[in-house]
């Protein structure tokens, strides 16, 4: 009794308990505000983000088909069999962020081969950025179909080799849940192309690959 | 009522009494964790993104305490700060040696199917050493507005509540008993960063085949003496199925013993595709007798670099009667 009197002096005191309960609050709250403190300009103290991160492309708004974590989207539209010099042909390709988190992505281009690799008069690809639509003339039979992008920023060109162009974007752009951003891309063959870049007698095939990567923002 | 109102005092007392308490232990353990994090060089981290789950959630608080690059090994989970500034925490998946005591780390999250864009040159990181699920959300929400606002509510009701007037003594006397532990953690600030851990997706869209044409040769064309009035306007036509629409023919009457070209010129363009394309050999008045060769090769209309690699060569000769009156016939003599 005399033991249990002597420990309530020090601890049962409650203002000793409210002092060290402060503790609580000191602590926590201190760390909590100073990480506010210094990131302040960049992160939000206040948000953690579990959830997933997805980002999706499609032909269109809506037609998400690069789904889940990593993936190959083969968009078969997105082709030029039996092309010679000056033809070209666009697609839209819609990115979502299908996630429960913001991202920001970005992508570069390049071919699985070289076969239509030379210099700066061989494949080229042009992403024109934030397009409204893609448009395509011409026929394969008279040698002129010719791709077009409506409206938009011609964001990249790149002579596209095995060996990634530069990043479509110097600031990848944020992509809130939900959000798209359609894209134009034009696959030309440049006039200047080389005789050595036709298919006889030896074939020049490749494809495009955009590598499409997305991160996590940080808003 | 009045029993009552006793019972409900009882209760309240009670209630706050057994929420002090558990305050109080909370708080001398938050105490004791500032001290030794203090002592021992650890610092805290509050992982905002979930790209290291399993291993640790969002929402945890990591425990990080900071060694050389060169001491880090393949497997540690380190934190480091990106080129933006941003804090990732993510496990360690190459480590290459870089000049200047420097290291360049590969890391990726557990979460995540790639490695992060950039390797890591760092001289020091941040190794993980223990986590705690959860307890990142509290902290994370102390640091909202509404949470400071909560905080410092709570913060002066505890402080009102201990410098309260002592019924017992019956005067205005401070405790300062505990004191030192507000004074302690005030100056064993925590300072527990924010790290992102980011989550990443990359995927790949690939075209279809992309492939150019390949420009084919016509077959051997045909070739037919035609007889025009007399023997004045005697040709040989050369006729063939035209290959594709895109192409055009450029042809050159060559010397069959000289190699000299004669004579050259292109025809084709515009035939429609499966037309025949033909091409007339005729010569002027005057010429002696000699054979020639008529060497055709295919190429694009829009692109004449782009040529058939082969070629036909098609046998003529160039008759004459006494010198004038000249006539081309098939064939060689």
């Amino acid at each position: 009794m005399g033991r249990h009197v002597a420990k309530r002096r020090w601890f049962g005191h409650g203002r000793t308990r409210a002092l060290l309960s402060l503790g609580i609050v000191l602590v926590l709250g201190v760390s909590g505000t100073y990480a506010y403190w210094t990131d302040s300009a960049t992160v939000n103290g206040g948000t953690i983000t579990s959830g997933t991160l997805d980002l999706t492309a499609g032909p269109t708004s809506g037609s998400e088909q690069l789904r889940g974590q990593g993936g190959t989207w083969t968009y078969t539209a997105l082709a030029l069999a039996d092309m010679i010099p000056n033809e070209s042909v666009s697609r839209t390709i819609v990115v979502r962020n299908s996630g429960s988190a913001p991202l920001t992505f970005n992508l570069t281009a390049a071919s699985t081969t070289n076969a239509l690799t030379s210099g700066n008069s061989g494949l080229r690809v042009q992403i024109y950025d934030q397009s409204t639509a893609a448009t395509q003339t011409g026929t394969p039979a008279a040698g002129n179909r010719s791709g077009g992008c409506t409206g938009g920023t011609l964001t990249l060109t790149a002579d596209v080799s095995t060996t990634p162009s530069a990043n479509l974007y110097a600031t990848a752009p944020t992509l809130q849940t939900g959000q798209t951003r359609s894209l134009c891309v034009r696959v030309w063959l440049n006039s200047a192309a080389p005789n050595s870049l036709q298919s006889n007698p030896t074939a020049h095939s490749t494809q495009i690959v955009l590598n499409v990567s997305a991160q996590q923002a940080i808003s | 009522m009045t029993t009552r109102g006793a019972m409900d005092r009882e209760v309240v007392g009670r209630t706050g009494h057994g929420l002090l308490t558990v305050g109080a232990v909370l708080g001398t353990l938050c105490l004791i964790a500032a001290v030794i994090c203090l002592v021992l060089g650890v610092r805290p981290l509050i992982f905002l993104s979930g790209s290291m789950s399993p291993t640790i959630p969002a929402g945890s608080v990591g425990f990080v305490h900071e060694v050389a690059a060169t001491d880090v090994e393949v497997g540690d989970i380190v934190s480091v700060h990106d080129v933006s500034g941003h804090r990732v925490t993510h496990r360690v998946i190459d480590v290459v040696p870089a000049a200047d005591e420097r290291v360049a780390l590969t890391l990726q999250g557990d979460a995540n199917d790639v490695p992060d864009a950039e390797p890591y040159v760092v001289r020091s990181a941040d190794r993980l050493i223990a986590d705690v699920p959860w307890l990142g959300h509290p902290i994370s929400w102390l640091s909202t507005p509404l949470g400071l606002v909560v905080l410092g509510a709570v913060a002066a009701g505890v402080i009102g509540f201990t410098f309260r007037r002592s019924g017992e003594r019956g005067g205005r006397h401070l405790r300062l008993g505990g004191l030192p532990a507000v004074a302690a953690t005030v100056a064993l600030v925590i300072t527990t960063q924010p790290t992102s851990a980011y989550f990443s997706d990359s995927g790949m869209v690939r075209s279809d085949t992309v492939a150019t044409h390949g420009v084919t040769s016509q077959a051997q064309p045909l070739c037919q003496n035609v007889d025009g009035i007399l023997v004045l306007g005697n040709i040989a036509r050369m006729t063939w199925q035209h290959v594709d629409a895109r192409y055009e023919y450029a042809w050159q009457l060559i010397n069959a013993s000289t190699g000299a070209v004669a004579s050259s010129g292109t025809v084709g363009a515009g035939v429609p595709s499966g037309g025949t394309v033909t091409l007339d050999i005729s010569t002027g008045l005057i010429g002696l007798n000699t054979n020639y060769n008529v060497v055709v090769r295919a190429r694009l209309v829009s692109s004449s670099t782009w040529i058939a690699p082969t070629t036909t060569t098609t046998p003529v000769r160039r008759v004459s009667i006494l010198v004038i009156g000249a006539a081309f016939r098939c064939g060689h003599t």
